[in-house]
């Protein structure tokens, strides 16, 4: 891998910003995390839109985006909840690719709908691979950008692959079937969350495995990458009690300890825990605990084995057949609606 | 919920999500049984040599991982890319012959590599050395007899990065955790919690009692495999000096309360 001379400074690294790829496997045995992009139908939705592979190195953006000055012109999307862009104070939409050039300033806002957000580059980051992937293990400290969020100062390099020609690449706009996944989850006053029972469901009451398929929980302020910690009603153990020995924690798991609280395990957890869990959220799914904030509000609803599956192979065609609309030259409207003013900038497909 | 049971044999196999399913072994944690779990989880291993696939191993069977803990293996698959069905019939016959090797072995337990820890016990390195001596009514020549007398077996990696869930600690070194865990152990802190020793091997706040430290560096991430030990291994601690472990590159230790 050639390492290219440095594309982006960072101005302001914004609160959580970190280099992710699709995660760290093969090494769950030796207690290492996965990590990786926490909403990967974003991340991989934004990789594809500027010409890389699915899992090219990418910067997760964690409730506010960073500030970057742009040392070498490159082609640049922004995918995930809805945020903000300016270049150098001109607003841009997200879910496309554009060109930004030496000299810009990109402004990455908050933001304002859902919680994380990708910006992915054509060529993709470059930083070590450690143990086959370059995703940031922040718990232990190593991985991604020197094992941390990125500050003030830092100097990201693109990798030197061949890229399509910027013609094809820039002005490219992800399809309706994606966003329209979106606007649906982000219009849900509760999000619902599809579930297999298991592995260890026989330590809990029915009465338990109701509750947790019915009610509705809400996502306390303890919830990061590790983890999303839920507020609700108690999920009771039967007499075998919340304890087991300890074994593998798979990704989505909902661990119920004694508090009867639950607890849904995500990309940076520990690789393995002595708490019982009562099920396990469809892969398909976690995108959406990925893009939701403290206070949101959550429920499970029990599905078959069959039916995860399912909806798993749905996403990978969803996204191996995606195809991306060019856009046309953009026009400028202000629209004037009673007293308030507005900027619309409309782009034609072509 | 089980997947598929088999009820005239001694393992299960659960679901744990749309990606993984639990090889269950049995319900009481022992060296036979993780001998059993170590067995079924290398047989698995030797499927994947590197990134090639032998070729009795199904082409709709796409096994990404296989985690061994101290009763079952995990193993994370693509649910894009296997066939359900394929995969347990595949897990279902490695079980059964991991059985038929055990029986034929009867009853021997293998073990992997033996590794020495070398351990400086008790003054600033083991703070917690004398209280473990009064709780169990002993002296703290007699705890580091009885901590560094015996091998311990490696059941499974965990919690952190390289972490050894280490069995057999003594009875007469059972410790409860401290009421207060301290906010910062040092990696390569020695300790006892409850019925359990180890060692810490990234820095991290924690509530056992610490007896000791050793220099040895049990995860180093420039290394492929990272991780020191591997389950299987024996872990004996043998007490050093604080000079010799100097030597060995021991540098300032710090716990913070």
């Amino acid at each position: 891998m050639k390492i290219e001379s440095p594309l982006f400074e960072v101005l302001n690294g914004g609160p959580l910003t970190t280099v992710q790829d699709l995660g760290r496997f093969g090494y769950q045995w030796q207690g290492i995390s996965p990590c990786g992009a926490m909403d990967e139908l974003a991340y991989v939705g934004g990789n594809l839109l500027v010409g890389n592979s699915p899992g090219e190195a990418a910067l997760e953006i964690t409730l506010q985006g960073p500030t970057l000055r742009v040392l070498k012109d490159c082609i640049v999307s922004v995918t995930g909840g809805h945020v903000e862009i300016f270049i150098n104070g001109e607003s841009q939409p997200s879910w496309e690719s554009f060109r930004v050039d030496k000299g810009n300033v990109i402004s990455v806002g908050p933001v304002v709908v859902g919680c994380r957000a990708y910006l992915c580059v054509a060529g993709g980051i470059a930083v070590p691979s450690i143990l086959g992937s370059k995703s940031t293990d922040l718990r232990v400290g190593f991985g991604g950008f020197h094992g941390r969020k990125l500050l003030r100062g830092d100097l990201i390099s693109t990798t030197k692959t061949s890229v399509d020609p910027w013609s094809r690449l820039e002005g490219r706009r992800v399809p309706f079937e994606v966003l329209d996944l979106y606007e649906e989850f982000f219009s849900q006053k509760i999000v619902t969350l599809k579930a297999v029972k298991g592995p260890e469901d026989y330590h809990f009451t029915s009465k338990a495995l109701t509750v947790l398929g019915s009610e509705i929980f809400s996502v306390s302020a303890q919830s990061n990458r590790m983890g999303y910690r839920l507020e609700g009603p108690k999920i009771e153990h039967n007499d075998r009690g919340p304890d087991i020995v300890t074994n593998c924690i798979p990704l989505g798991a909902i661990q119920i300890p004694g508090s009867g609280q639950p607890i849904v395990l995500l990309k940076d957890r520990q690789t393995s825990g002595g708490y019982a869990k009562i099920g396990v959220v469809a892969s398909s799914d976690i995108y959406k605990l990925a893009q939701l904030r403290p206070g949101a509000k959550v429920s499970f609803q029990w599905v078959d084995l069959a039916a995860v599956h399912n909806m798993a192979r749905d996403r990978k065609n969803l996204l191996s057949e995606i195809k991306f609309q060019k856009l046309g030259p953009a026009r400028f409207f202000i629209i004037y609606l009673g007293q308030k003013k507005y900027n619309v900038t409309i782009k034609p497909w072509l | 919920m089980i997947a598929e049971r088999r009820d005239h044999r001694s393992w299960r196999i659960l679901t744990a999500g749309d990606s993984a399913v639990v090889v269950s072994f049995g319900e009481i944690a022992s060296e036979v049984l993780n001998e059993k779990v170590r067995s079924f989880w290398n047989m698995l291993r030797n499927c994947y040599d590197g990134e090639e696939r032998q070729n009795y191993v199904p082409n709709e069977v796409k096994i990404l991982e296989a985690v061994p803990t101290y009763r079952d293996v995990c193993v994370y698959y693509d649910p894009c890319t296997t066939d359900f069905e394929k995969l347990i019939f595949f897990l279902d016959n490695l079980a059964q012959e991991t059985e038929r090797n055990i029986k034929n072995n009867e009853g021997q337990l293998n073990y992997g590599k033996s590794v020495i820890v070398p351990t400086v016990y008790g003054g600033k390195y083991g703070p917690d050395l004398k209280m473990v001596a009064a709780y169990n009514g002993l002296s703290t020549e007699e705890v580091v007899q009885l901590h560094s007398e015996k091998p311990y077996l490696v059941y499974m990696i965990g919690f952190s990065p390289g972490y050894p869930y280490l069995g057999g600690l003594s009875q007469k070194l059972w410790t409860p955790r401290r009421g207060n865990p301290r906010k910062m152990v040092p990696a390569g802190a020695v300790g006892i919690g409850g019925q359990q020793t180890g060692v810490l091997t990234i820095p991290s706040p924690s509530g056992w009692n610490y007896i000791g430290m050793t220099p040895l560096s049990f995860f180093d991430i420039t290394k492929d495999p990272p991780s020191l030990v591997e389950p299987g291994d024996l872990v004996t601690f043998v007490p050093i000096s604080e000079k010799e472990a100097m030597a060995m590159g021991l540098e300032g230790v710090k716990y913070e309360d």
